[in-house]
């Protein structure tokens, strides 16, 4: 799976926050709607992937495949608690504020959704190579 | 009680005690107070409905706000992960 949450869309973020700050609404408004709407998709995309998880029995991940899913995972967990602490410089009652809020704590659930799907399928892993120890 | 630490486990640890919002030792005692006996008070042992995983349960690590999700099978437990409170919401809602 590809980088998450890219780094430079928390830029976008803080350019958004500059030009609502300095009243570019025109600048913030279309910088809102290209977050949300990117992040709308995301939402489906991570979706699908926790839907395809829940038929699997078994991990189709290497060690390395693994560490690697984990690592990026977390990393855009940090990524959306970040976005929040950026968010009190913001209008909470603002129309797009509000609506990207509501959707990063919806992306928020889904990875860690997704996180947990692949977690599980792990943990059924080692329980599998532990049964046939015995 | 047999213990193994899932590579979920082992980011969510590090993830925790790089940040210093936990020490390793809170942990490793929480985890020793379980091996010695699950049912002790202090780590508030249960059992988590889920779907995907019919032996889930979980410990809190004492004194914190931080739990311990684990899946138990005959007498051997896998450490799933380590979260806090939202997450721990986040992970069981829809399991």
């Amino acid at each position: 799976m590809s980088a998450i949450i890219h780094h430079s869309y928390l830029d976008f973020f803080s350019i958004a926050v500059e030009a609502y700050e300095s009243k570019h609404i025109d600048i913030y408004n279309k910088l809102m709607m290209t977050l949300i709407s990117n992040y709308k998709r995301l939402i489906d995309d991570i979706e699908l992937s926790s839907a395809s998880f829940d038929k699997e029995n078994s991990l189709s991940f290497s060690q390395i495949e693994l560490e690697a899913f984990y690592e990026e995972m977390y990393d855009a967990v940090d990524v959306i608690k970040l976005y929040k602490v950026k968010f009190k410089s913001l209008d909470s009652k603002e129309v797009f504020s509000k609506e990207l809020y509501t959707i990063l704590d919806k992306l928020h659930l889904v990875i860690i959704e997704n996180i947990d799907r692949v977690s599980v399928l792990e943990v059924k892993e080692i329980q599998k190579i532990q049964r046939r120890e015995v | 009680m047999a213990v193994a630490k899932s590579k979920d486990y082992e980011r969510t640890l590090k993830r925790i005690t790089r940040r210093h919002i936990l020490k390793i030792e809170r942990i490793t005692k929480a985890i020793e107070l379980f091996e010695e006996n699950p049912s002790n008070p202090l780590l508030q042992f249960k059992k988590i409905q889920c779907k995907q995983d019919k032996n889930r349960h979980s410990i809190r690590i004492p004194n914190t706000q931080y739990r311990i999700l684990l899946s138990i099978e005959n007498d051997f437990s896998v450490l799933q992960c380590i979260c806090d409170h939202d997450e721990y919401n986040m992970r069981n809602k829809r399991c």
